[in-house]
Protein backbone atom coordinates (compact mmCIF):
# COMPACT_ATOMS: atom_id res chain seq x y z
CA UNK A 1 0.00 0.00 0.00
CA UNK A 2 1.72 3.13 -0.94
CA UNK A 3 -1.36 6.14 -1.27
CA UNK A 4 -2.83 4.86 2.05
CA UNK A 5 -1.04 4.07 5.15
CA UNK A 6 -2.55 2.12 8.10
CA UNK A 7 -1.34 1.59 11.28
CA UNK A 8 -2.81 -0.26 14.79
CA UNK A 9 -1.80 0.78 17.88
CA UNK A 10 -4.14 0.87 21.33
CA UNK A 11 -7.68 -0.49 19.47
CA UNK A 12 -7.18 2.86 17.42
CA UNK A 13 -6.59 2.00 13.40
CA UNK A 14 -4.91 5.02 12.09
CA UNK A 15 -5.35 5.87 8.36
CA UNK A 16 -3.47 8.11 6.86
CA UNK A 17 -3.87 9.65 3.00
CA UNK A 18 -0.65 9.60 1.84
CA UNK A 19 0.31 11.41 -1.15
CA UNK A 20 1.60 14.69 0.35
CA UNK A 21 3.29 16.27 -2.40
CA UNK A 22 -0.18 16.15 -3.86
CA UNK A 23 -1.74 17.38 -0.98
CA UNK A 24 -3.12 14.10 -0.56
CA UNK A 25 -5.79 14.77 -3.55
CA UNK A 26 -7.80 11.63 -4.44
CA UNK A 27 -7.28 9.74 -7.36
CA UNK A 28 -8.17 6.21 -8.57
CA UNK A 29 -5.46 4.31 -6.64
CA UNK A 30 -6.50 6.00 -3.29
CA UNK A 31 -10.04 5.21 -3.09
CA UNK A 32 -8.90 1.55 -4.68
CA UNK A 33 -6.47 1.32 -1.25
CA UNK A 34 -9.09 2.89 0.84
CA UNK A 35 -12.02 0.31 -0.73
CA UNK A 36 -9.49 -2.42 0.05
CA UNK A 37 -8.84 -1.40 3.52
CA UNK A 38 -11.81 -0.28 5.15
CA UNK A 39 -13.91 -3.36 5.07
CA UNK A 40 -10.80 -4.74 6.96
CA UNK A 41 -11.28 -1.99 9.96
CA UNK A 42 -14.54 -2.42 10.27
CA UNK A 43 -14.31 -6.13 10.62
CA UNK A 44 -11.11 -5.72 13.20
CA UNK A 45 -12.15 -6.60 16.63
CA UNK A 46 -9.26 -5.13 18.46
CA UNK A 47 -10.01 -1.66 16.12
CA UNK A 48 -12.52 0.04 18.09
CA UNK A 49 -12.51 3.50 16.39
CA UNK A 50 -10.80 4.29 13.00
CA UNK A 51 -9.25 7.65 12.99
CA UNK A 52 -8.47 9.60 9.57
CA UNK A 53 -5.69 11.45 8.68
CA UNK A 54 -3.42 13.33 6.41
CA UNK A 55 0.23 12.83 5.78
CA UNK A 56 2.42 16.01 5.18
CA UNK A 57 1.10 19.34 5.19
CA UNK A 58 -3.02 18.79 4.78
CA UNK A 59 -5.57 16.89 5.45
CA UNK A 60 -6.87 16.18 2.09
CA UNK A 61 -7.18 18.87 -1.10
CA UNK A 62 -10.33 17.07 -2.52
CA UNK A 63 -9.94 15.30 -5.92
CA UNK A 64 -6.98 14.56 -7.88
CA UNK A 65 -7.81 17.33 -10.32
CA UNK A 66 -5.07 16.19 -12.66
CA UNK A 67 -7.02 13.75 -15.14
CA UNK A 68 -4.83 11.17 -14.86
CA UNK A 69 -5.90 8.33 -13.19
CA UNK A 70 -9.36 9.95 -11.64
CA UNK A 71 -11.41 8.55 -13.70
CA UNK A 72 -13.72 7.65 -10.29
CA UNK A 73 -13.35 11.53 -8.69
CA UNK A 74 -13.48 13.48 -11.88
CA UNK A 75 -15.47 13.50 -14.96
CA UNK A 76 -13.52 15.04 -17.90
CA UNK A 77 -15.75 16.26 -20.26
CA UNK A 78 -14.38 15.14 -23.08
CA UNK A 79 -14.97 11.43 -22.14
CA UNK A 80 -18.00 10.01 -24.03
CA UNK A 81 -19.49 8.01 -21.64
CA UNK A 82 -22.86 6.07 -22.12
CA UNK A 83 -25.38 7.27 -19.37
CA UNK A 84 -25.00 3.21 -17.70
CA UNK A 85 -21.68 4.20 -17.39
CA UNK A 86 -21.26 7.26 -15.73
CA UNK A 87 -24.48 6.14 -13.36
CA UNK A 88 -22.31 3.24 -12.14
CA UNK A 89 -19.48 5.51 -11.24
CA UNK A 90 -22.01 7.95 -9.45
CA UNK A 91 -22.95 4.94 -7.12
CA UNK A 92 -20.06 3.38 -6.53
CA UNK A 93 -18.94 7.21 -5.67
CA UNK A 94 -22.01 7.43 -3.21
CA UNK A 95 -21.63 3.66 -1.74
CA UNK A 96 -18.28 5.01 -0.64
CA UNK A 97 -19.70 7.97 1.25
CA UNK A 98 -22.29 5.93 3.10
CA UNK A 99 -20.14 3.02 3.29
CA UNK A 100 -18.11 5.22 5.51
CA UNK A 101 -20.61 7.05 7.21
CA UNK A 102 -22.43 4.14 8.52
CA UNK A 103 -19.31 2.19 9.59
CA UNK A 104 -19.88 -0.62 11.72
CA UNK A 105 -17.58 1.42 14.63
CA UNK A 106 -16.89 5.23 15.53
CA UNK A 107 -14.77 7.28 13.07
CA UNK A 108 -13.14 10.78 13.84
CA UNK A 109 -11.33 12.98 10.74
CA UNK A 110 -8.42 14.82 12.33
CA UNK A 111 -8.12 17.71 9.81
CA UNK A 112 -5.58 20.01 9.43
CA UNK A 113 -3.89 22.24 6.39
CA UNK A 114 -6.47 22.11 3.22
CA UNK A 115 -10.11 20.19 3.44
CA UNK A 116 -11.42 20.47 0.41
CA UNK A 117 -13.45 19.27 -1.93
CA UNK A 118 -14.35 15.63 -1.42
CA UNK A 119 -11.75 15.89 1.20
CA UNK A 120 -14.03 18.01 3.09
CA UNK A 121 -16.86 15.18 2.25
CA UNK A 122 -14.77 12.53 3.85
CA UNK A 123 -14.40 14.76 6.81
CA UNK A 124 -18.18 14.82 6.84
CA UNK A 125 -18.95 11.19 6.32
CA UNK A 126 -16.67 10.40 9.88
CA UNK A 127 -18.44 10.62 12.98
CA UNK A 128 -16.44 13.11 14.72
CA UNK A 129 -14.22 15.65 13.65
CA UNK A 130 -11.47 17.51 15.36
CA UNK A 131 -9.58 20.23 13.40
CA UNK A 132 -6.52 22.65 13.27
CA UNK A 133 -7.75 26.21 13.91
CA UNK A 134 -6.30 27.29 10.96
CA UNK A 135 -7.31 24.40 9.05
CA UNK A 136 -9.47 25.62 5.67
CA UNK A 137 -12.73 23.99 4.40
CA UNK A 138 -14.54 24.49 1.69
CA UNK A 139 -16.11 22.97 -1.43
CA UNK A 140 -15.16 24.82 -4.66
CA UNK A 141 -16.57 22.20 -7.30
CA UNK A 142 -19.11 24.72 -8.40
CA UNK A 143 -16.27 27.00 -9.45
CA UNK A 144 -15.62 24.17 -12.08
CA UNK A 145 -18.81 23.89 -13.37
CA UNK A 146 -18.99 20.82 -11.33
CA UNK A 147 -21.71 19.90 -8.62
CA UNK A 148 -21.37 19.77 -4.91
CA UNK A 149 -22.86 16.42 -3.83
CA UNK A 150 -22.91 15.91 -0.60
CA UNK A 151 -26.00 16.12 1.35
CA UNK A 152 -24.64 16.00 4.82
CA UNK A 153 -23.66 19.79 4.23
CA UNK A 154 -27.64 20.81 4.45
CA UNK A 155 -27.77 18.78 8.11
CA UNK A 156 -24.56 19.90 9.50
CA UNK A 157 -24.43 23.24 8.58
CA UNK A 158 -28.18 24.18 7.69
CA UNK A 159 -29.80 25.48 4.69
CA UNK A 160 -28.43 28.89 4.11
CA UNK A 161 -24.84 28.54 5.10
CA UNK A 162 -25.00 25.81 2.62
CA UNK A 163 -25.70 27.77 0.17
CA UNK A 164 -23.32 30.44 1.19
CA UNK A 165 -20.73 28.21 1.06
CA UNK A 166 -21.42 26.43 -2.13
CA UNK A 167 -22.32 29.55 -4.08
CA UNK A 168 -19.51 30.80 -3.58
CA UNK A 169 -16.81 28.27 -2.88
CA UNK A 170 -15.23 30.12 0.14
CA UNK A 171 -13.36 28.68 2.62
CA UNK A 172 -13.34 28.79 6.16
CA UNK A 173 -11.23 28.55 9.06
CA UNK A 174 -11.61 25.46 11.56
CA UNK A 175 -12.93 28.28 14.18
CA UNK A 176 -15.77 28.88 11.85
CA UNK A 177 -16.24 25.24 11.07
CA UNK A 178 -16.78 24.68 14.45
CA UNK A 179 -18.80 27.74 15.28
CA UNK A 180 -21.61 26.53 12.25
CA UNK A 181 -21.62 23.07 13.19
CA UNK A 182 -19.21 21.91 9.94
CA UNK A 183 -16.62 19.97 12.98
CA UNK A 184 -16.83 19.27 16.57
CA UNK A 185 -13.81 21.45 17.51
CA UNK A 186 -10.88 23.25 16.71
CA UNK A 187 -7.78 23.19 18.91
CA UNK A 188 -4.51 25.15 17.87
CA UNK A 189 -2.84 23.25 15.50
CA UNK A 190 0.12 21.83 18.04
CA UNK A 191 -2.69 20.68 20.42
CA UNK A 192 -4.86 18.56 17.25
CA UNK A 193 -2.84 15.09 17.59
CA UNK A 194 -3.39 14.96 21.37
CA UNK A 195 -6.68 16.12 21.34
CA UNK A 196 -7.06 13.21 18.89
CA UNK A 197 -6.01 10.72 20.46
CA UNK A 198 -7.36 11.56 23.41
CA UNK A 199 -10.84 11.44 21.92
CA UNK A 200 -9.87 8.17 20.41
CA UNK A 201 -8.66 6.60 23.86
CA UNK A 202 -11.57 7.85 25.47
CA UNK A 203 -13.93 6.12 23.34
CA UNK A 204 -11.84 2.94 22.59
CA UNK A 205 -12.41 1.84 26.41
CA UNK A 206 -15.66 1.11 25.15
CA UNK A 207 -16.86 -2.51 23.99
CA UNK A 208 -17.58 -2.66 20.23
CA UNK A 209 -20.96 -4.42 20.83
CA UNK A 210 -22.05 -1.14 22.82
CA UNK A 211 -20.48 1.61 20.37
CA UNK A 212 -21.74 -0.19 16.88
CA UNK A 213 -25.48 0.46 18.17
CA UNK A 214 -24.63 3.39 19.35
CA UNK A 215 -23.58 4.93 16.45
CA UNK A 216 -26.30 3.45 14.26
CA UNK A 217 -29.03 4.64 16.72
CA UNK A 218 -28.02 8.15 15.66
CA UNK A 219 -27.30 7.30 11.72
CA UNK A 220 -30.81 5.40 11.84
CA UNK A 221 -32.49 9.30 12.68
CA UNK A 222 -30.87 10.54 9.57
CA UNK A 223 -31.98 7.96 7.74
CA UNK A 224 -35.20 8.71 9.08
CA UNK A 225 -34.57 12.18 8.26
CA UNK A 226 -34.14 11.88 4.19
CA UNK A 227 -30.58 11.21 4.38
CA UNK A 228 -30.13 8.40 2.16
CA UNK A 229 -33.23 9.61 -0.46
CA UNK A 230 -31.09 12.64 -0.79
CA UNK A 231 -27.62 11.07 -1.65
CA UNK A 232 -29.57 9.78 -4.42
CA UNK A 233 -31.22 13.09 -5.37
CA UNK A 234 -27.82 14.91 -5.47
CA UNK A 235 -26.88 11.84 -7.31
CA UNK A 236 -28.96 11.83 -9.84
CA UNK A 237 -28.77 15.91 -10.36
CA UNK A 238 -24.88 15.29 -10.48
CA UNK A 239 -25.63 13.13 -13.79
CA UNK A 240 -27.62 15.72 -15.14
CA UNK A 241 -24.95 18.47 -14.75
CA UNK A 242 -22.04 16.05 -16.15
CA UNK A 243 -24.29 16.39 -19.66
CA UNK A 244 -23.82 19.80 -19.83
CA UNK A 245 -22.78 22.03 -22.27
CA UNK A 246 -20.34 24.76 -21.23
CA UNK A 247 -21.33 28.40 -22.45
CA UNK A 248 -18.26 29.24 -24.89
CA UNK A 249 -17.21 32.58 -22.44
CA UNK A 250 -17.79 30.58 -19.36
CA UNK A 251 -14.48 29.62 -17.38
CA UNK A 252 -13.65 26.15 -19.21
CA UNK A 253 -11.75 24.66 -15.97
CA UNK A 254 -10.66 21.50 -18.21
CA UNK A 255 -9.48 23.82 -21.53
CA UNK A 256 -7.48 25.94 -19.40
CA UNK A 257 -5.79 22.87 -17.90
CA UNK A 258 -4.88 21.76 -21.28
CA UNK A 259 -3.11 25.12 -22.40
CA UNK A 260 -1.86 26.15 -19.25
CA UNK A 261 -1.24 23.49 -16.66
CA UNK A 262 -3.00 22.50 -13.84
CA UNK A 263 -1.39 25.10 -11.40
CA UNK A 264 -2.71 28.06 -13.62
CA UNK A 265 -6.31 26.32 -14.23
CA UNK A 266 -6.61 26.13 -10.32
CA UNK A 267 -5.20 29.57 -10.03
CA UNK A 268 -7.52 31.33 -12.52
CA UNK A 269 -10.13 29.06 -11.15
CA UNK A 270 -10.32 30.83 -7.43
CA UNK A 271 -8.85 34.15 -8.62
CA UNK A 272 -12.15 36.07 -9.57
CA UNK A 273 -13.46 35.05 -6.10
CA UNK A 274 -10.17 36.28 -3.97
CA UNK A 275 -11.89 40.12 -3.66
CA UNK A 276 -15.19 38.35 -2.63
CA UNK A 277 -14.19 35.85 -0.19
CA UNK A 278 -12.05 36.89 3.40
CA UNK A 279 -8.81 35.86 3.69
CA UNK A 280 -8.11 33.24 6.14
CA UNK B 1 -55.03 13.63 43.57
CA UNK B 2 -51.80 12.71 46.12
CA UNK B 3 -48.89 11.54 44.44
CA UNK B 4 -46.15 9.89 45.45
CA UNK B 5 -43.44 11.05 43.58
CA UNK B 6 -43.91 14.09 41.99
CA UNK B 7 -45.24 17.35 43.62
CA UNK B 8 -48.04 19.21 41.17
CA UNK B 9 -48.68 22.29 41.92
CA UNK B 10 -51.88 24.38 40.20
CA UNK B 11 -53.84 27.43 40.19
CA UNK B 12 -53.04 30.44 38.23
CA UNK B 13 -50.89 30.33 34.19
CA UNK B 14 -48.13 28.11 35.64
CA UNK B 15 -48.26 25.07 37.01
CA UNK B 16 -45.11 23.34 38.72
CA UNK B 17 -44.54 19.71 38.41
CA UNK B 18 -41.68 18.51 40.84
CA UNK B 19 -39.45 15.33 40.67
CA UNK B 20 -39.66 14.51 43.98
CA UNK B 21 -37.67 11.44 45.31
CA UNK B 22 -34.72 13.84 46.55
CA UNK B 23 -33.31 11.09 47.84
CA UNK B 24 -32.53 8.60 44.87
CA UNK B 25 -31.70 12.36 42.79
CA UNK B 26 -34.93 11.70 41.06
CA UNK B 27 -33.60 8.29 39.47
CA UNK B 28 -36.88 7.60 37.49
CA UNK B 29 -38.69 4.43 38.47
CA UNK B 30 -41.81 2.88 37.28
CA UNK B 31 -43.77 4.87 39.98
CA UNK B 32 -42.23 8.22 39.05
CA UNK B 33 -43.09 8.13 35.30
CA UNK B 34 -46.72 6.97 35.61
CA UNK B 35 -47.20 9.85 38.30
CA UNK B 36 -45.40 12.54 35.90
CA UNK B 37 -47.84 11.59 33.03
CA UNK B 38 -51.00 11.63 35.44
CA UNK B 39 -49.90 15.11 36.83
CA UNK B 40 -49.26 15.86 33.09
CA UNK B 41 -52.77 14.89 32.46
CA UNK B 42 -54.49 17.03 35.35
CA UNK B 43 -52.61 19.93 33.74
CA UNK B 44 -53.70 19.49 30.55
CA UNK B 45 -57.20 19.22 31.49
CA UNK B 46 -56.94 22.38 33.95
CA UNK B 47 -58.18 25.63 31.67
CA UNK B 48 -56.22 28.18 33.73
CA UNK B 49 -52.96 26.78 33.17
CA UNK B 50 -51.23 27.75 30.21
CA UNK B 51 -47.32 26.66 30.72
CA UNK B 52 -46.15 24.12 32.72
CA UNK B 53 -42.50 23.68 34.29
CA UNK B 54 -40.89 20.55 35.25
CA UNK B 55 -38.30 20.73 37.68
CA UNK B 56 -36.39 18.41 40.33
CA UNK B 57 -36.94 18.64 44.19
CA UNK B 58 -33.61 18.03 46.06
CA UNK B 59 -30.04 18.64 44.60
CA UNK B 60 -30.13 17.25 41.05
CA UNK B 61 -33.11 17.56 37.99
CA UNK B 62 -32.87 14.30 37.68
CA UNK B 63 -30.28 11.51 36.94
CA UNK B 64 -31.94 9.32 34.39
CA UNK B 65 -33.42 5.81 34.87
CA UNK B 66 -33.54 4.06 38.28
CA UNK B 67 -30.56 1.69 37.53
CA UNK B 68 -31.15 -0.26 40.88
CA UNK B 69 -33.61 -2.94 39.17
CA UNK B 70 -36.36 -2.70 41.37
CA UNK B 71 -39.66 -1.08 39.99
CA UNK B 72 -38.01 0.16 37.40
CA UNK B 73 -39.45 -2.75 34.87
CA UNK B 74 -41.07 -0.02 32.64
CA UNK B 75 -38.45 1.99 32.31
CA UNK B 76 -35.61 0.13 31.81
CA UNK B 77 -35.51 -3.00 29.47
CA UNK B 78 -35.50 -6.03 31.22
CA UNK B 79 -32.04 -7.79 32.18
CA UNK B 80 -31.65 -10.26 29.66
CA UNK B 81 -29.85 -12.28 31.78
CA UNK B 82 -33.34 -13.36 33.02
CA UNK B 83 -34.39 -14.63 29.30
CA UNK B 84 -36.75 -12.36 28.45
CA UNK B 85 -39.06 -12.60 25.56
CA UNK B 86 -37.81 -10.14 23.24
CA UNK B 87 -41.49 -9.09 22.05
CA UNK B 88 -41.30 -7.61 25.41
CA UNK B 89 -38.59 -5.97 25.37
CA UNK B 90 -39.78 -4.82 22.23
CA UNK B 91 -42.89 -3.32 23.99
CA UNK B 92 -41.63 -1.71 26.75
CA UNK B 93 -39.36 0.17 24.35
CA UNK B 94 -41.90 1.35 22.49
CA UNK B 95 -44.15 2.36 25.67
CA UNK B 96 -41.37 4.54 26.69
CA UNK B 97 -41.26 5.69 23.46
CA UNK B 98 -44.87 6.60 23.28
CA UNK B 99 -44.00 8.64 26.68
CA UNK B 100 -41.83 10.64 24.87
CA UNK B 101 -44.19 11.55 22.32
CA UNK B 102 -46.78 12.74 24.37
CA UNK B 103 -44.70 14.85 25.76
CA UNK B 104 -43.37 16.07 23.14
CA UNK B 105 -46.53 16.72 21.36
CA UNK B 106 -47.63 17.84 24.64
CA UNK B 107 -50.39 20.82 23.89
CA UNK B 108 -49.03 23.35 26.34
CA UNK B 109 -45.85 24.86 26.93
CA UNK B 110 -43.54 22.56 28.57
CA UNK B 111 -40.34 24.18 30.55
CA UNK B 112 -37.51 21.70 31.83
CA UNK B 113 -35.73 24.17 34.85
CA UNK B 114 -32.71 22.10 35.06
CA UNK B 115 -30.34 22.27 38.19
CA UNK B 116 -27.77 19.80 39.49
CA UNK B 117 -27.58 16.41 37.22
CA UNK B 118 -29.54 15.75 33.92
CA UNK B 119 -28.51 12.42 33.01
CA UNK B 120 -29.84 9.71 30.68
CA UNK B 121 -33.36 9.48 30.80
CA UNK B 122 -33.27 12.61 32.91
CA UNK B 123 -31.92 14.05 29.75
CA UNK B 124 -34.58 12.46 27.44
CA UNK B 125 -37.35 14.16 30.04
CA UNK B 126 -35.91 17.69 29.87
CA UNK B 127 -34.96 17.13 25.73
CA UNK B 128 -39.13 16.51 25.24
CA UNK B 129 -40.05 19.73 26.81
CA UNK B 130 -40.17 22.61 24.45
CA UNK B 131 -37.54 24.48 26.37
CA UNK B 132 -34.41 23.78 28.61
CA UNK B 133 -33.24 26.82 31.57
CA UNK B 134 -30.76 25.18 33.47
CA UNK B 135 -28.16 26.42 35.78
CA UNK B 136 -24.69 26.86 34.64
CA UNK B 137 -23.17 24.39 36.55
CA UNK B 138 -25.87 22.00 35.75
CA UNK B 139 -24.57 18.93 34.40
CA UNK B 140 -26.07 17.01 31.19
CA UNK B 141 -25.13 13.64 29.76
CA UNK B 142 -25.99 10.46 28.23
CA UNK B 143 -23.60 7.52 29.19
CA UNK B 144 -25.88 4.87 28.07
CA UNK B 145 -23.23 3.68 25.75
CA UNK B 146 -21.03 2.72 28.84
CA UNK B 147 -23.32 0.24 29.52
CA UNK B 148 -24.01 -0.95 26.19
CA UNK B 149 -27.03 0.77 25.29
CA UNK B 150 -27.82 2.98 22.34
CA UNK B 151 -29.89 6.09 23.19
CA UNK B 152 -33.56 5.76 22.39
CA UNK B 153 -33.82 9.53 21.72
CA UNK B 154 -34.23 10.68 18.50
CA UNK B 155 -34.55 14.28 19.00
CA UNK B 156 -30.40 14.20 19.62
CA UNK B 157 -29.79 15.46 16.07
CA UNK B 158 -32.35 17.95 15.49
CA UNK B 159 -31.37 19.72 18.72
CA UNK B 160 -27.81 19.87 18.56
CA UNK B 161 -26.58 18.88 15.21
CA UNK B 162 -25.11 15.28 13.82
CA UNK B 163 -21.23 15.92 15.00
CA UNK B 164 -22.13 16.80 18.61
CA UNK B 165 -24.70 14.49 18.55
CA UNK B 166 -22.49 11.25 17.87
CA UNK B 167 -19.80 13.29 19.73
CA UNK B 168 -21.38 13.14 23.28
CA UNK B 169 -23.16 9.27 22.39
CA UNK B 170 -20.37 7.48 21.44
CA UNK B 171 -18.32 9.16 24.24
CA UNK B 172 -20.99 9.61 27.28
CA UNK B 173 -19.12 12.70 27.99
CA UNK B 174 -20.53 15.10 30.59
CA UNK B 175 -20.81 18.59 29.78
CA UNK B 176 -22.00 21.68 31.42
CA UNK B 177 -24.96 24.21 31.13
CA UNK B 178 -22.21 26.78 29.33
CA UNK B 179 -21.39 24.37 26.87
CA UNK B 180 -25.51 22.79 26.88
CA UNK B 181 -26.17 26.55 25.78
CA UNK B 182 -23.45 27.04 23.17
CA UNK B 183 -24.39 23.56 21.17
CA UNK B 184 -27.61 24.63 21.23
CA UNK B 185 -29.07 21.91 24.07
CA UNK B 186 -30.77 24.32 26.56
CA UNK B 187 -32.01 27.65 25.86
CA UNK B 188 -30.38 29.34 28.57
CA UNK B 189 -27.44 28.70 31.07
CA UNK B 190 -28.09 31.06 34.71
CA UNK B 191 -26.54 31.27 37.58
CA UNK B 192 -28.25 29.59 40.13
CA UNK B 193 -28.90 32.96 42.18
CA UNK B 194 -30.80 34.20 39.43
CA UNK B 195 -32.54 31.22 38.59
CA UNK B 196 -36.06 31.84 40.20
CA UNK B 197 -35.69 35.67 38.62
CA UNK B 198 -35.21 34.02 35.34
CA UNK B 199 -38.04 31.45 35.48
CA UNK B 200 -40.40 33.60 36.50
CA UNK B 201 -39.35 36.54 33.51
CA UNK B 202 -39.82 33.46 31.19
CA UNK B 203 -42.59 31.54 32.30
CA UNK B 204 -44.66 34.87 32.22
CA UNK B 205 -43.34 35.52 28.64
CA UNK B 206 -44.83 32.16 27.25
CA UNK B 207 -47.79 32.17 29.27
CA UNK B 208 -48.00 35.32 27.82
CA UNK B 209 -47.15 34.15 24.41
CA UNK B 210 -49.53 30.96 25.34
CA UNK B 211 -52.58 33.20 25.39
CA UNK B 212 -52.98 34.30 22.62
CA UNK B 213 -56.13 33.10 20.61
CA UNK B 214 -56.11 30.72 23.82
CA UNK B 215 -54.65 28.01 25.47
CA UNK B 216 -56.39 25.42 22.29
CA UNK B 217 -55.70 27.56 19.44
CA UNK B 218 -51.95 27.32 20.98
CA UNK B 219 -52.76 23.46 21.11
CA UNK B 220 -53.37 23.54 17.41
CA UNK B 221 -50.54 25.64 16.42
CA UNK B 222 -48.65 23.62 17.98
CA UNK B 223 -50.02 20.14 16.85
CA UNK B 224 -49.57 21.55 12.90
CA UNK B 225 -45.68 22.26 14.14
CA UNK B 226 -45.65 18.89 15.13
CA UNK B 227 -47.13 17.72 11.57
CA UNK B 228 -43.80 19.55 10.17
CA UNK B 229 -41.56 17.80 12.63
CA UNK B 230 -43.18 14.47 11.24
CA UNK B 231 -43.09 14.92 8.19
CA UNK B 232 -38.84 15.73 8.70
CA UNK B 233 -38.59 12.11 9.81
CA UNK B 234 -39.34 12.57 13.35
CA UNK B 235 -42.02 9.43 13.29
CA UNK B 236 -40.11 7.39 11.58
CA UNK B 237 -36.66 7.98 13.77
CA UNK B 238 -38.78 7.15 16.59
CA UNK B 239 -39.34 3.52 15.63
CA UNK B 240 -35.82 3.30 14.55
CA UNK B 241 -34.22 4.34 17.57
CA UNK B 242 -36.32 2.22 19.55
CA UNK B 243 -35.67 -0.79 17.17
CA UNK B 244 -31.80 -0.04 18.09
CA UNK B 245 -31.94 0.44 21.22
CA UNK B 246 -33.48 -2.69 21.90
CA UNK B 247 -31.17 -4.56 20.02
CA UNK B 248 -28.27 -2.77 22.12
CA UNK B 249 -30.34 -4.01 25.35
CA UNK B 250 -30.68 -7.77 24.27
CA UNK B 251 -26.54 -7.52 24.31
CA UNK B 252 -24.63 -7.27 26.84
CA UNK B 253 -20.60 -7.77 27.46
CA UNK B 254 -21.03 -11.37 29.55
CA UNK B 255 -22.77 -12.93 26.15
CA UNK B 256 -20.78 -10.68 23.89
CA UNK B 257 -18.57 -13.38 21.61
CA UNK B 258 -16.19 -10.36 21.69
CA UNK B 259 -15.92 -9.20 25.06
CA UNK B 260 -12.85 -6.89 24.60
CA UNK B 261 -13.31 -3.97 26.92
CA UNK B 262 -16.84 -4.55 27.72
CA UNK B 263 -17.87 -3.33 31.05
CA UNK B 264 -20.51 -5.93 32.25
CA UNK B 265 -23.10 -3.07 34.24
CA UNK B 266 -25.53 -5.75 35.75
CA UNK B 267 -22.64 -7.97 37.08
CA UNK B 268 -20.82 -5.29 39.09
CA UNK B 269 -24.19 -4.44 40.33
CA UNK B 270 -25.12 -7.81 41.61
CA UNK B 271 -21.30 -8.40 43.35
CA UNK B 272 -21.00 -5.02 45.00
CA UNK B 273 -23.95 -2.98 44.42
CA UNK B 274 -25.74 0.24 42.20
CA UNK B 275 -22.95 2.81 43.62
CA UNK B 276 -19.78 1.10 42.77
CA UNK B 277 -21.57 -0.30 39.54
CA UNK B 278 -22.18 3.54 38.58
CA UNK B 279 -18.62 4.61 39.86
CA UNK B 280 -16.91 1.83 38.16
CA UNK B 281 -19.00 2.60 35.13
CA UNK B 282 -17.90 6.30 34.61
CA UNK B 283 -14.20 6.28 36.58
CA UNK B 284 -12.63 4.96 33.56
CA UNK B 285 -13.69 8.18 31.38
CA UNK B 286 -12.86 10.83 33.55
CA UNK B 287 -8.77 10.26 32.33
CA UNK B 288 -10.01 11.35 29.19
CA UNK B 289 -13.12 13.43 29.35
CA UNK B 290 -13.16 15.70 32.39
CA UNK B 291 -16.30 15.33 34.49
CA UNK B 292 -17.98 18.67 35.22
CA UNK B 293 -19.88 18.45 38.48
CA UNK B 294 -22.78 20.85 39.91
CA UNK B 295 -21.51 23.36 42.43
CA UNK B 296 -22.64 21.81 46.32
CA UNK B 297 -25.16 24.11 47.74
CA UNK B 298 -27.10 24.06 50.84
Amino acid sequence: MSTVLYEKKDGIGYITLNRPEELNAMNDEMLAELDELLPKVEMDLDVKVAVFRGAGKDFCAGQDLTGVKTYEVLSEPGEHLTIKKRMEAERRRNRRWEYIFNLAKPTIAQVHGHCLGTGCYLSMVCDITIAAEDAQFGDPLLRMGLLPHMPLWLYLVGIKRTRELLFTGCYIDGIEAEKIGLINKAVPRDDLEDEVNNMATGIALMNCDALAPAKDAVNSVMEARGLGAAWRFTNDMQLVMQQRTMLPEEFNFFSVREKKGLKAAIEERDAPFKKFCEER
Amino acid sequence: MKYQNVLLKLGGRIATITLNRPEKLNAINNGMMRDLIKALEKVRKDYESLVVVIKGAGTSFSVGQDLSGVGTDEVMPPNPGEKTYLFDMYSQGLKNQSIWQYIFEYPKITVAQVHGYCLGMGLDLAMSCRAIICTDDAVFGDPSVRMGLASANPLWTFRVGLKKSKELLLTGRYIDGVEAQKIGLVMKAVPAEEMEDVMAVETDAFAHSSGIGGWDQQGVFWSSWMSFMQLAGLAAARQMTTNVNVMSSIQRPHRSLIDRGGYDFYKVREEKGLKAAIEERDAPFRKYFPEPKPKKRK
